[in-house]
């Protein structure tokens, strides 16, 4: 398999790449940016931090997604409420990382991602599945 | 307190179970063949996790029908295929448990539903949450919320100036930016924005963005 190819999109620059064993074709503070690089280089994976779009983050996980199906998405983020993180599930996205486990998880998360899994817990899961039952 | 109740075709697999799950929880185990009686007999079920084998559901419950009427179920069977396993999620199973792998990981997937997990293999939880985004409707590129005819009409009522600034915005620029390519101020770019917001019904260059993405804006730009 070729190497994982990474786009981050995050408000402060980042650097991840000692961290996870792929290869970051793009870093990105702008939102409307990130996507248009999304939409021509369809990366194997976007790191996406909340902060970057916050309320539009479940529309932006949709748009990329238009533009860049193959992409898959995860949300990063630092104590987000189980709400926010089921929306951008809700939305598309395929994992989340807490930035408290970043360095234990990202290259864990990225690795599984990368085979076609999603990182998001089984409770999160379940929750997710009452709340579209709701 | 929850109860815990197993519900199988078979003496010798519910023996089996018993004799599994009764060293490890401190549950009320009721043990019959007939989950009718089961569920008859208990005034309230609303606290009850039921393992069930599955072949006993086909003659007496449809799913569905048998998670309305207690809490959480589990349901053990042998070689469901991945979108069997999926369809009982989503018909509202908490976990799935084949006889064929290992029947010791029953009690895990016990512990885990009580824990208000899901229980089902780490491979199909993706195809759980492409499920529930299909559920969801995602927009597709064809899926406007306007014609395309509607929502080139409703870029009519922008100046010609704000075109030039919202071309810009779906180029990615920065306020500081258009200001220069422009020659105009700061100020007047945010007016520009402002009125741009307000007309188009966006709340901010973002949603603006995603607006003409929909609009294949790209037939204006070029």
């Amino acid at each position: 398999m070729n190497k994982l190819t990474i786009q981050i999109i995050t408000p402060i620059p980042v650097d991840f790449s000692h961290k996870m064993n792929g290869t970051v074709i793009g870093e990105f503070d702008n939102s409307v940016n990130a996507l248009k690089f999304a939409e021509e280089s369809n990366p194997h994976i976007i790191l996406l931090d909340y902060d970057i779009e916050q309320g539009n983050t479940p529309l932006y996980i949709q748009t990329i997604l238009i533009e860049s199906p193959k992409s898959k998405i995860v949300l990063l983020g630092k104590d987000l409420p189980n709400d926010i993180v089921l929306n951008s599930l809700m939305a598309g996205g395929l994992g989340y990382i807490d930035y408290s486990n970043i360095d234990e998880f990202l290259d864990k998360a990225v690795q599984v991602i990368g085979k076609g899994e999603a990182w998001v817990s089984r409770r999160l899961v379940c929750l997710l599945l009452q709340k579209i039952r709701d | 307190m929850t109860n815990l109740l197993i519900a199988s075709k078979g003496q010798d697999t519910l023996h089996h179970w018993v004799q599994m799950l009764e060293p490890i929880y401190s549950l009320s185990i009721s043990v019959d063949k007939n989950i009718d009686t089961l569920l008859d007999v208990r005034e309230d079920n609303k606290d009850t996790l039921l393992v069930i084998e599955a072949s006993l559901i086909d003659e007496m419950h449809s799913i569905s029908q048998l998670c309305r009427l207690v809490n959480k179920v589990i349901v053990v069977g042998e070689n469901f295929t991945a979108y069997q396993q999926i369809q009982l999620i989503f018909d509202g199973v908490s976990g799935y448990s084949d006889k064929s792998i290992d029947e010791r990981l029953i009690p895990r997937a016990i512990e885990g539903v009580l824990n208000d997990e899901i229980w089902l293999e780490r491979q199909l939880i993706p195809q759980v949450l492409k499920g529930v985004v299909t559920k969801q409707n995602t927009p597709k590129k064809t899926d406007n919320l306007f014609t395309d005819s509607e929502m080139f009409k409703s870029l009519e009522i922008l100046t010609r100036r704000e075109i030039e600034v919202v071309k810009h915005v779906y180029n990615g620029e920065n306020n500081q930016t258009i200001s220069d390519t422009l020659f105009i101020s700061i100020r007047t770019v945010k007016a520009h924005l402002s009125a741009i917001f307000r007309k188009l019904n966006v709340q901010d260059r973002f949603q603006l963005v995603v607006y003409l993405k929909n609009l294949h804006v790209e037939r204006l730009t070029h």
